[in-house]
């Protein structure tokens, strides 16, 4: 009896997981940069870059907390809107050698043109554009977004969750 | 006694050329009932520097500490017990597989080249800072970060036929 | 085999001390250090990958200590009257003070001092930590702890000249 439910377990399982592979859950792109880099986004150490993560429960925290808040700063009044879109959100930053993780971060995404796809504005060039998307099916879930600041570091902002036309329009307010 | 060598590390405990040793050598000088004149001007930060470094936490700490990293032990234990119990869970899974599998097998055949179901790992995901508003700082920036980048994109106000891009 | 009683705990000492000295906050220094303990200790893991588990725990432990500044800054304006105001007989002759007074003079000092300045000094001049080591748990150069650690001192001395002065 236990033999006959332990082979029947085993081709399930095979079945199974063959169809089910689709359906595996997915990773945002800066934790597969940083397992490039063989580092995981949760390490504390002190290098030449580092990773921020925001979970989605912290998320809704900040858009609760943001929303009770009244605050007549112009910014501030979007956040919570902005956030109802946002399911994650991780932060690159390379304090040094931000030329060398631009190119590899660039390099990754072009690695996998099936999921990551340039995304620019009309007429834009879409070769060196700042901002990439994954998309499901029409919807786009995932966007990363390149910025170098005046001090010369890299940020790479990636966002999961349903980065819509409102989603975008109301961060071109900003 | 010649007080020069204690001049001199003293002139060079100032210019940050003095070693650990010597630095060692300085604070014990200074602790001594006896110190001349001359040199008591500075004997008091040497003095705070001594006393500060015996500063510690009281013994009760170690208890509550222990305390808590021991609960984490015990939860680690609490899951072994309900491993025991696979062989009743086992039944269930079957039952969970062979309807699991109907359905995905259904999904699939309805879905064209599109993805399926692309879901993310967010149990994995370790907030780093656990104080809101310091993660409130740094999403801030970042939209605003990201609000740039979209600028540079060539991005203006969409309107709803953007979606067939 | 690591254990949390023989490796962890007995750096307790040092990252209160540095709690302390940052936050100025007995009460929230010492629950610092335990989540810095405690958080040390989840990552056991990945020990073998870390050089110096002791800097790494001073690393937390500050991290911790400038979020909850970061965040009582953001709260309120107001401080702590005994460690924020200038020190006590600030304007009485040095000589003429017990050394009991004195060395919370100097304490008093030190607290007031900038954090990186006084982190540094904190970690050269009580602990006995080696430009090298203070620089990964600050993640800078060793040339700027120098920086650092010289101008922490030099404010010591010259507050220590400007006291001297108003004795004659």
């Amino acid at each position: 009896m236990m033999r006959k439910t332990k082979l029947t377990l085993i081709i399930l399982l095979a079945l199974m997981t063959s169809i089910g592979s689709a359906a595996k859950g997915v990773k945002d792109f800066v934790s597969v940069f940083m397992e490039n880099l063989q580092q995981s986004c949760d390490s504390i150490e002190v290098k030449d870059f580092s990773c921020v993560t925001v979970s989605p429960s912290m998320i809704s925290q900040l858009r609760q907390i943001m929303s009770a808040e009244d605050e007549s700063d112009g910014d501030v009044e979007q956040i919570p809107d902005i956030l109802t879109h946002v399911k994650s959100m991780r932060i690159f930053s390379a304090v040094r050698k931000p030329e060398k993780y631009y190119t590899e971060a660039v390099k990754l995404l072009e690695s996998d043109k099936k999921h990551y796809k340039p995304f620019a504005g009309e007429g834009a060039q879409r070769k060196s554009t700042p901002v990439w998307v994954r998309k499901n099916g029409s919807k786009v879930v995932e966007m990363i977004v390149f910025n170098r600041t005046n001090d010369d570091q890299l940020h790479i902002v990636n966002v999961t969750g349903d980065m819509n036309k409102d989603f975008i329009n109301l961060l071109l307010k900003m | 006694m010649d007080y020069k060598y204690i001049e001199q590390l003293l002139e060079r405990y100032w210019q940050c050329l003095t070693s650990v040793e010597e630095e060692q050598i300085l604070c014990h000088f200074f602790s001594q009932e006896e110190v001349p004149a001359h040199l008591q001007r500075y004997a008091p930060l040497f003095a705070c520097l001594q006393q500060e470094k015996k500063v510690g936490l009281s013994a009760d700490f170690d208890e509550k500490v222990l305390a808590r990293v021991e609960t984490e032990v015990v939860h680690a234990r609490r899951n072994t017990v309900r491993f025991r119990l696979l062989p009743l869970y086992r039944a269930a899974a079957v039952v969970a597989i062979v309807l699991g599998l109907g359905f995905a097998a259904q999904h699939s055949f309805e879905q064209n080249s599109e993805e399926v179901g692309v879901s993310y790992n967010y149990s994995d995901y370790k907030d780093t800072y656990s104080d809101p508003q310091v993660a409130y700082e740094q999403v801030s920036s970042a939209l605003k970060a990201m609000s740039k980048g979209l600028r540079d994109a060539g991005l203006k106000q969409l309107d709803s036929t953007w979606v067939k891009q | 085999m690591t254990t949390f009683r023989d490796d962890v705990l007995p750096l307790k000492d040092l990252l209160y001390r540095l709690a302390l000295r940052i936050t100025l906050d007995a009460v929230e220094a010492e629950d610092i250090v335990q989540e810095t303990l405690i958080r040390v200790w989840n990552k056991r893991e990945e020990f073998d990958r870390i050089v110096s588990i002791e800097a790494f725990s001073v690393t937390v432990c500050r991290n911790l200590a400038l979020d909850w500044i970061a965040k009582k800054d953001s709260q309120s304006q107001s401080l702590d009257e005994s460690f924020n105001n200038t020190p006590d007989n600030a304007y009485s002759p040095l000589q003429s003070l017990s050394l009991n007074d004195k060395k919370d003079w100097v304490m008093k000092l030190f607290n007031q001092l900038p954090e990186k300045l006084k982190s540094v000094m904190q970690l050269r001049d009580i602990e006995g930590k080696s430009y090298k080591e203070i620089a990964s748990v600050l993640g800078i150069t060793e040339d700027q702890v120098k920086v650092n650690l010289f101008r922490a001192r030099q404010r010591v001395r010259q507050n220590f000249e400007k006291i001297d002065s108003f004795g004659l």
